[in-house]
């Protein structure tokens, strides 16, 4: 008998752009992973780490922190906000995580990067500091990147909004928001407690 | 799904698109694929220019070359370089992955357009931002990066040793920005691919020139972020005083080979796998029979990948690893071999009892397999650490990268094309123009490409600009010169395909649906298809290879037609 | 999702990513007391990186709804922290061991 039409294992059931972002985490993973296994290599390698990481500002770092997983609450409080179609929370959970997201980055910069230099601490004063620059620079530019995506979705509820493409666009700017904190996570031990 | 719709229904919404939208900002996925395939063509005279310069250098050294001048010592790195940068990432992945991938996905998985139109026009323009930014370091008073396309450190990190100050830096950026535009075109195919498909078109029945595209991407989105990292730490080591692969910093040069190779072996799978996609296609067209061992290749593609990621110290067997790492890399690196060769076996049983037209996309396919062997039997060699230890650095090298990739991205890719002009371009082309290509270049590519196997076991090391030094090497500059007369033969050899493909877009025969009688869904559509692509949703009966099958009057039958009663199937699905 | 379902899931969901948050605060908190007590540094490492673990997949389960999820997420998550970690093994034996051998 001739073989019908079966029904494609096409995954339908998962939205597009929910794919699209969940594979660009994949390869942020990756990025990410290289910096940490760089870091922890060299680490075991290297020695002297301890001695050079006495002077991180571990209580800002903690701080910071805070800041960041009280964002990841805002954001999916703004997401659950959205799927209840209503238009000021969501607003206003976006808006409290662009500042909070913004705070982070003032602490970071301000209170971290520009007394540390001042110290004599610059990305060339050794092999910790320079992965102390360049992961939590990396991940500041991420932080960045979604304080202006976030902030957009903000703009954008200042007026009349569709919502089932509002709550699709917060849920995935969310994802990458989570990421960012999940990124943290780690890095605050990393770089702060070992 | 309701977003496709969505994005497909905002763009074509009948209203005429001014020339801007229409061909330049295009978010048509055939468009868009065109435009990687002319910014590949572009670049590939850059690099086929940068090949001329350098085999002028190797055969007389010291000489003016002609067209262009003196070409001294100082020079020779950049051009190898650039050679190697150009081809790889500005040639080979544009054209085998965001030309062909980018025309065939949608059309062969049944979708109006890819998942994300304006990414994919987004992901075409910032390869163009790349380009441009590594032909500007190539205009810079210090030239352009000078370290290879490996980038080695610390040759590359400190720019003391190769004099070369921005032209580097830029490099790092040309790059960087390479990859964010396959991450982006990546995403793409993996979304549509596993999200979009047509009814009936479950993953066993899809053309495996999809499966190839689709695992290529995953490779190269998978490999590519430590990569990324290393050239963050690079670039902080050139431009803000770090020391991560300096040694006099307390850092480690392998530590950048590691990041390098960890991607840069599945990098060349990347390009390798979408070539022999294509190559099956062709073969699978072109002999009137299904293709041998569907399940065998899927499942052998998807070995390759996973074992691509544990192969990458091969490249590093006399740089300094731990002598006892060489072991489990040397033994994954043979055991590559089995999956590849199970590819090449497949493809050879689907020749047997076949009945072969030799148009010239076939040609290209068959000259790819046999010249694909070649090289690959040669990796055996280098794949083993006590073999390596010897051709490591050698020409050997040398010709066994140019004997894998070249016939998967110039073979494959030129099979491509002649198979795939009549769809894209709404014209044939001239098939003894073809042919003439074909043979010129399978000819003057092997004569190019023997002799430097030779040289490189005779002792000759590379990416050194000329041998006078070397009295042990003075017997071998013959196979030199014989391999630069044959690459300035191949270089002219391109000229009649050039001529062909221009001149068949305008006064080429019109082609029809189905010039070739194949079964994929593209070929159930216009030539070149219409905008959105299926103006009826297709459906799918059965996988594209059914050719031949007995008891029946035609001897293929497209998808999307069902199998007629009382027709033994191919597959047995 | 339909809209009267979405409405009882958020009611419930909102203090749900609440109380995640009161977790996650309250491990942030144990892993500073753990870095500054005085015990070994390996077991504070340890220690640490475990309650960070366990951050991690709070956040990622809860908040980046994981456990609902399709198989092919969970794959394209996993993957990548195979990958990783692998990496990071299969360097150890060569750039650590090179590194202390004064190579």
């Amino acid at each position: 008998m001739a073989p019908e039409a079966v029904e494609t294992d096409s995954l339908h059931q998962i939205p597009l752009g929910k794919a699209a972002i969940w594979w660009f985490l994949a390869s942020e993973i990756m990025v990410f992973g290289g910096l940490i296994t760089s870091y922890v290599l060299m680490m075991f390698a290297h020695g002297g780490f301890a001695e050079q990481a006495v002077h991180v500002k571990w209580k800002l770092g903690a701080l910071n922190t805070l800041v960041l997983l009280t964002s990841s609450m805002t954001m999916i409080l703004a997401l659950a906000s959205a799927r209840k179609k209503d238009l000021e929370k969501t607003r206003m959970f976006l808006g409290i995580t662009v500042l909070l997201g913004l705070t982070f980055l003032v602490i970071k910069i301000f209170f971290e990067y520009i007394p540390e230099i001042g110290e004599g601490f610059t990305p060339a004063s050794g092999m910790f500091w320079s992965f102390y620059f360049g992961m939590t620079g990396l991940h500041g530019v991420h932080v960045f990147g979604g304080i202006v995506a976030n902030f957009c979705l903000f703009i954008y509820t200042m007026r009349k909004v569709d919502w089932s493409l509002l709550e699709r666009r917060v849920e995935y700017a969310g994802l990458y928001w989570h990421f960012v904190d999940v990124v943290w996570i780690f890095l605050f031990p990393l770089l702060y407690l070992t | 799904m309701s977003t496709a719709v969505a994005a497909g229904a905002h763009a074509h919404e009948h209203h005429e698109l001014g020339f801007i939208r229409r061909y330049i900002f295009s978010t048509d996925h055939k468009v868009i694929a065109k435009q990687y395939m002319t910014a590949s063509a572009l670049m590939a005279i850059l690099g086929g220019l940068a090949a001329y310069l350098i085999r002028w250098q190797l055969a007389w050294p010291e000489t003016d070359v002609p067209g262009w001048g003196p070409f001294g010592p100082e020079n020779y790195n950049a051009y190898i370089t650039m050679h190697g940068t150009i081809m790889i990432f500005f040639v080979a992945m544009p054209f085998l992955l965001g030309a062909f991938g980018n025309f065939l996905i949608p059309l062969m998985v049944g979708a109006d357009d890819m998942a994300f139109p304006r990414l994919n026009a987004l992901s075409f323009w910032t390869l163009t931002v790349a380009s441009t930014i590594l032909i500007i370091s190539m205009l810079l008073p210090e030239g352009p990066a000078a370290a290879g396309w490996t980038g080695y450190a610390p040759l590359s990190a400190n720019p003391l040793y190769t004099g070369v100050h921005w032209g580097q830096n830029l490099w790092i950026l040309a790059i960087a920005a390479e990859f964010g535009s396959f991450l982006m075109g990546g995403i793409n195919f993996l979304v549509t691919t596993l999200n979009m498909r047509a009814p009936g078109m479950s993953l066993m029945r899809m053309p495996l020139v999809v499966w190839t595209e689709v695992t290529a991407s995953v490779l190269f989105l998978l490999s590519v972020g430590p990569l990324i990292a290393g050239a963050i730490m690079l670039f902080l080591d050139r431009t803000m005083g770090t020391g991560f692969f300096l040694p006099d910093k307390g850092g480690d040069p392998l530590l950048w080979e590691h990041l390098f190779w960890f991607f840069g072996h599945p990098e060349v799978y990347v390009v390798a796998l979408p070539g022999f996609g294509i190559m099956l296609e062709i073969l699978s067209v072109f002999s009137r029979k299904p293709i041998f061992g569907y399940k065998m290749i899927v499942y052998s593609t998807i070995t390759t990948g996973i074992l691509s990621f544990v192969v990458w110290a091969h490249h590093m067997f006399v740089s300094g690893i731990d002598p006892r790492l060489a072991t489990p890399f040397s033994i994954t690196t043979i055991l590559i071999s089995v999956p590849f060769a199970i590819l090449v076996f497949c493809m050879t049983a689907t020749l047997y009892g076949a009945s072969i037209r030799f148009t010239a996309a076939m040609l290209f396919a068959l000259g790819g397999l046999i010249t694909f062997i070649l090289g690959g039997v040669t990796g055996i060699f280098l794949g083993s650490a006590s073999s390596d230890i010897y051709m490591h650095g050698t020409y050997f090298v040398v010709s066994h990268f140019h004997y894998v990739l070249f016939p998967t991205v110039f073979f494959g890719g030129f099979g491509g094309l002649y198979f795939w002009y009549p769809k894209m371009f709404g014209r044939m082309m001239n098939e003894t123009l073809g042919k003439i290509h074909f043979w010129g270049t399978f000819i003057f590519f092997n004569c190019t490409f023997i002799p430097l196997f030779f040289a490189g076991l005779g002792g000759t090391p590379r990416r050194l600009y000329e041998f006078s030094n070397y009295e042990m090497l003075a017997h071998l500059q013959p196979l030199q010169v014989m391999a630069t007369w044959s690459l300035i033969g191949l270089l002219i050899v391109q000229f009649p395909f050039l001529f062909n493909f221009l001149y068949s877009m305008f006064r080429g025969k019109v082609a029809e649906k189905n010039p070739w009688h194949a079964n994929s869904l593209e070929w159930t559509l216009d030539s070149p298809p219409p905008h959105p692509n299926f103006p009826t949703p297709p459906r799918v009966y059965h996988d594209p290879y059914e050719y031949s099958v007995p008891g029946m009057s035609e001897d293929w039958l497209p998808q999307d037609q069902p199998m007629p009663v009382g027709a033994a199937t191919a597959a047995g699905e | 999702m339909s809209e009267a379902v979405a409405g009882e899931h958020t009611r419930d969901e909102s203090s749900l990513y609440v109380m995640i948050w009161g977790w996650l605060i309250f491990l942030l908190i144990a892993g500073l007391a753990i870095f500054v007590l005085p015990i070994s540094k390996a077991l504070a490492a340890f220690l640490i990186f475990s309650i960070a673990a366990v951050k991690a997949a709070l956040v990622i389960r809860n908040y980046m709804h994981l456990k609902h999820e399709h198989l092919l997420i969970y794959l394209i998550v996993l993957i990548p922290l195979l990958f990783f970690f692998g990496l990071m093994m299969t360097l150890i034996p060569d750039i650590v061991y090179r590194h202390a051998m004064g190579m």
